[in-house]
C-alpha cells in the first residue's frame, strides 16, 4: 500500500521517521529508495546531490545536520574558527580539501595562517578523516 | 448553517458548515460559489472515507490552528486519533489520500504519522511485509545503497 501513495505523500510520511529508519527504507524498493534520497537535502544550500553528514559537523550546535560536498568546507572552517569542534576559539585560516567517498566526507585541512603564531609557515600538518 | 457534500459513489452528506470548512478545498469552494443548496461533488472520496473524514472534522472542530513546526513534527498521536486510525491499511491510505485532496493538513499529518510509526525501528524486510511490498532491488543494488548510506548507520 505504501508504494501506492504519490511521491510527495511518501516523502511526507518519511519526514516523520528518523535518519536510521530512512536508511532502512532506502533498502526496501527502488521507488522508495529514490524518494528517500530526495529527502537528504543540504542544510545550507538545499542541494540534494553529494549530500552527506560527518561526525564533527553533526556535533556542531548550529543545527546543521546534512551538508553537500560544496558547503562542507565552509561549515567546517566556521566550526573550527568559533571552536564548536575543538572547544575554544582557534584563530587559524584553514585550507580544506574534501571529497565524498561512499557517502562519507573525507577531508584534509592545513592551517595556512595562524594569528600570534611563532610558526611562520602556520602548517601544523594536521589532517583528519571524518568518521 | 449546513452544507451538502456528495461522495464519489453518490451518497449525500449534510454537515455543519464549520465542520466542512476544516477542508480548505471545501472552504474555498464555498467562498467561490456562495450560499446555495447544491451538493458539493467530491469525486475522489467514497462515502465510506467521507464518513470517517467528517467524523474526524467534527471531533477536531474546536482545535486551534498551529503554525508551530516543532509541534507539527512531533510524532506523538493523541489517544482519540490513535483509536480513529485503528483501521485496515487500505482505509488508512484512503484517509491520507482524502485528507490530501480535501486539504485538511492536521488529518493528513495524523495519517502520515500513523504510517511513520508503523515503519519506525523495523527492518527493510519487516517494512516490506507490513506494507505488502515486493523487493525489486537486485542484491547488487542493495549492496550499493548500503554502501552509499553507510555514513548514516548507527547514529
Amino acid at each position: 500500500m505504501l508504494t501506492l501513495l504519490p511521491p510527495e505523500l511518501q516523502c511526507l510520511v518519511f519526514s516523520f521517521v528518523d535518519l536510521q529508519d530512512l536508511v532502512t527504507l532506502s533498502r526496501t524498493t527502488r521507488q522508495i529508495s529514490r524518494n528517500v534520497l530526495s529527502l537528504f537535502i543540504c542544510d545550507v544550500c538545499d542541494k540534494t546531490d553529494d549530500v552527506a553528514l560527518c561526525g564533527p559537523v553533526a556535533r556542531c550546535p548550529c543545527s546543521i545536520n546534512l551538508l553537500c560536498e560544496e558547503c562542507f568546507p565552509d561549515h567546517y572552517r566556521h566550526m573550527y574558527h568559533v571552536g564548536h569542534y575543538f572547544g575554544g576559539y582557534m584563530p587559524y585560516t584553514l585550507d580544506i580539501s574534501t571529497e565524498v567517498i561512499n557517502g562519507v566526507f573525507s577531508f584534509h585541512f592545513e592551517c595556512i595562517d595562524k594569528v600570534d603564531s611563532d610558526d611562520d609557515d602556520g602548517d601544523d600538518g594536521y589532517s583528519e578523516q571524518a568518521e | 448553517m449546513s452544507v451538502r457534500l456528495l461522495s464519489s459513489d453518490s451518497e449525500d452528506f449534510t454537515v455543519a458548515k464549520e465542520v466542512a470548512e476544516r477542508s480548505m478545498l471545501i472552504k474555498n469552494m464555498l467562498e467561490d460559489v456562495g450560499d446555495n443548496d447544491n451538493p458539493i461533488p467530491l469525486p475522489n472520496v467514497t462515502a465510506k472515507i467521507l464518513r470517517k473524514v467528517i467524523e474526524w472534522c467534527e471531533h477536531h472542530l474546536g482545535d486551534p490552528v498551529t503554525n508551530d513546526e516543532n509541534e507539527r513534527r512531533n510524532t506523538e498521536i493523541d489517544e482519540w486519533d490513535q483509536k480513529f486510525m485503528e483501521v485496515d491499511q487500505e482505509t488508512l491510505f484512503d484517509i491520507i489520500l482524502a485528507a490530501n485532496y480535501l486539504d485538511i493538513k492536521p488529518l493528513l499529518d495524523v495519517g502520515c504519522k500513523t504510517v511513520a510509526n508503523m515503519i519506525k525501528g523495523k527492518t527493510a524486510e519487516e517494512i516490506r511485509k507490513i506494507f505488502n511490498i515486493v523487493n525489486d532491488l537486485t542484491p547488487e543494488e542493495e549492496a550499493q545503497i548500503r554502501k552509499e548510506n553507510e555514513w548514516a548507520e548507527d547514529r
